[in-house]
């Protein structure tokens, strides 16, 4: 999981090492920067996963996030930076570093430093380990450690790496035509064992908005061969996914329903019927069966939530970022959805942005535990982009919950709009 | 980020959702940015207030206004958040009602100025123990915010029906009830000097209430044309008070209310 991040320059977003939670609620006005920041934390993963529009994966990133309009208008210069501290498998925790250089002619977007970092000092060590470090000083050329130690036997090796694509996607190409890192062991084995860890991490960064489901698509029945391995942006391939997910864990089904239970008491079964080629999902409620087009909006929303709370932890989701999963849904499925997610072991660590203080209400006991962490974007604020402290609001949540606070503009959590 | 100074707004008023208060306050100092501190409302479990007449006269009020405001803005300046803001001021704003008059022995109302500057004095102290020197800025409407929608009258209730009424109806309007208000609720011992407002006979009048009451019971276009024909109005203070509060002029106000909004006046154009 990301243990903590800080960005600068991008957007309107701006954090010093922000620490995190497994869950993270996310507060705030429109256009305070909430989905900048989903934006910020997932560049990376975005960089890594998405389909390359550009010659490489980091400038087809930078391409979806405007070019030049990805820095912050008000800076005073034209890059920006990230800082990922991430906890991988097997407690191995590093410092990704990526900063940008962005301009208005193509030469002027390429990598600006990029660096790999443990996250701590070693024992006996004054500052943490380097693993990497590409295009500072120097731009285009990386040096490498090879070694897992600092000093005297930590040769450093240079060698060409581009400036036009992170080193987390031309790993391959550096490790196999430079004989020089191939042939280094610490390199070849340890480096780029972390960096397919941070790979495979950051392939598993999943991101919803619940304003961008096509409805009207999930409604219609599915190609039977469509892909099912994860769940599109638009939630279109739902059935799919449900389909797919049944057929590797056989106990979804059956857990799925009796989440869906709790929140749809007149839910008895669902089954998802083929013909000619083509799927669709039923819910059976009070004694009759019915198709995804006949049910309302809210539910369908309620169907997409639950299949990601509810995948198998074996499909190794890393992050999963929802904006506005309350939309559509009754107050009541509100807070019982909350649960859920408090519940769930589906997601390493989620972040939600969230509007509602029905649904903010139920990660109160949450957060005054530690569990949640709940974040506060306010423009107006010197502190912009705020973490609630706990003792601070300890006091205020005595005999309120984060939600009643919420409701009324209190200046604690963020005040009102302005 | 803003190189503004910022100020630190406790807004009592109940149209401070429509942040209404903060353009006025532009429109005297346009070099200051005001953060809003007060919530909206009062803090209250879903259910726990069940009496719906309690909740319409807290919701109107926030909840906060008069001693209670400055517990609360005393209490919210020493939290850690508020250094963290870099705040240089702050406001208060408030609506005076009854408070800092001296009745007369013809029971009605003069301005106790001794009373405002010991009031004064007193929260500044106060508030200055917790941030010292912090300078404090008293915006107090008098005897309410209806005083300054009163006090400029083309901008205020003088405009605030015109999308209810037509441009004719407006006009008929205004004239009667601007008479109306003048002859029967300031009454020539406050038409001119509507801050005194509120004692009569030693018994105290709410100017909203009286403005509220009469805009309920009586109807100022009945002799321009039948009832059927134009709409009925009301007056709330969310409502039609918010959007009052984006047109008035405070220069004009200024002229009608010379003690009281002076003070504010004068304090934030200097800031």
């Amino acid at each position: 999981m990301i243990r903590s991040f800080s960005c600068r320059n991008f957007r309107n977003v701006f954090c010093e090492d922000l620490e995190f939670a497994k869950i993270n609620i996310l507060i705030g006005a429109n256009n305070a920067g909430k989905s900048n920041f989903i934006r910020a934390l997932s560049f990376a993963a975005n960089m890594v996963s998405n389909p390359k529009t550009e010659t490489t994966g980091f400038l087809s990133e930078l391409k979806r996030n405007g070019w030049n309009t990805a820095v912050d208008r008000h800076a005073h210069d034209s890059s920006f930076r990230f800082v990922w501290n991430l906890e991988l498998l097997k407690g191995r925790s590093v410092v990704y570093t990526l900063c940008a250089n962005v301009g208005k002619k193509r030469e002027e977007n390429y990598i600006a430093e990029e660096s790999l970092d443990s996250s701590e000092a070693r024992e006996g060590a004054l500052v943490p380990y380097n693993f990497f470090r590409c295009h500072s000083p120097k731009s285009g050329i990386g040096a490498f450690s090879t070694a897992g130690m600092t000093g005297a036997k930590n040769k450093r090796l240079y060698t060409d790496v581009n400036k036009y694509e992170s080193v987390l996607l031309q790993m391959d190409n550096l490790f196999f035509e430079k004989k020089e890192l191939f042939s280094t062991p610490f390199v070849r084995d340890e480096i780029r064992n972390v960096l397919e860890a941070m790979r495979i991490y950051f392939r598993s960064f999943f991101s919803y908005s619940c304003t961008a489901f096509n409805i009207a698509a999930i409604r219609e029945m599915q190609d039977e061969q469509a892909d099912g391995s994860y769940l599109k942006k638009d939630g279109s391939n739902f059935v799919n996914v449900f389909v797919n997910t049944m057929n590797m864990d056989p106990g979804f089904r059956d857990k799925y329903l009796s989440v869906l239970k709790k929140l749809v008491n007149s839910c008895e079964d669902i089954r998802v019927p083929e013909a000619g080629g083509k799927i669709w999902m039923e819910l059976k409620m009070n004694g009759y069966y019915f198709p995804l087009s006949e049910l309302s909006d809210g539910t369908i929303h309620l169907l997409l939530l639950l299949l990601m709370l509810n995948l198998p932890e074996h499909n190794g989701i890393s992050m999963l970022a929802i904006d506005e999963p309350e939309m559509n849904l009754h107050p009541a499925w509100q807070k019982l959805l909350a649960k859920e997610i408090l519940r769930c072991q589906s997601f390493k660590q989620c972040f939600i942005s969230t509007h509602s203080p029905d649904f903010l209400d139920e990660f109160t006991d949450g957060f005054l535990l530690g569990e949640v962490g709940i974040f506060v974007f306010d423009p107006l604020s010197r502190i912009p982009l705020r973490k609630l402290d706990i003792e601070e609001m300890r006091p205020e949540l005595g005999e309120w919950t984060l939600g009643d606070l919420y409701r009324i503009g209190d200046p604690m959590i963020g005040g009102w709009p302005q | 980020m803003s190189e503004k100074k910022r100020v630190a707004c406790f807004f009592t008023a109940g149209y401070t959702e429509l942040n209404a208060m903060k353009s006025f306050m532009r429109k005297i100092n346009d070099g200051v940015e005001y953060i809003q501190l007060c919530p909206i409302g009062p803090r209250k479990s879903k259910g726990a207030i069940k009496d719906r007449h309690k909740h319409q006269i807290l919701k109107e009020q926030n909840g906060m206004t008069g001693e209670k405001l400055i517990d609360f803005a005393a209490e919210f300046i020493g939290k850690k958040r508020f250094e963290e803001e870099g705040y240089e001021a702050i406001l208060i704003e408030d609506d005076k009602d009854g408070r800092f008059l001296s009745v007369q022995e013809d029971g009605t109302g003069i301005i106790d100025e001794d009373s405002w500057k010991c009031f004064k004095n007193r929260v500044i102290e106060r508030l200055n123990k917790i941030r010292p020197d912090i300078p404090v800025i008293f915006f107090y409407a008098a005897p309410e915010i209806e005083a300054w929608f009163l006090a400029d009258w083309r901008n205020g209730f003088g405009n605030v029906y015109k999308d209810v009424y037509t441009v004719r109806q407006n006009e008929y309007f205004s004239i009667k009830f601007r008479k109306y208000v003048n002859d029967s609720i300031l009454t020539d011992t406050y038409r001119n000097c509507i801050e005194r407002y509120g004692y009569f006979e030693e018994k105290y009048r709410k100017l909203s209430a009286e403005i509220q009451r009469a805009l309920q019971e009586i109807d100022f276009l009945e002799d321009y044309m039948p009832e059927k024909e134009h709409p009925t109005i009301s007056y709330s203070k969310d409502k039609q008070g918010g959007a009052m509060l984006e047109c008035v002029n405070p220069k004009t106000i200024l002229q009608n209310c010379s003690f009281f909004f002076k003070d504010g006046y004068q304090s934030l154009q200097t800031l």
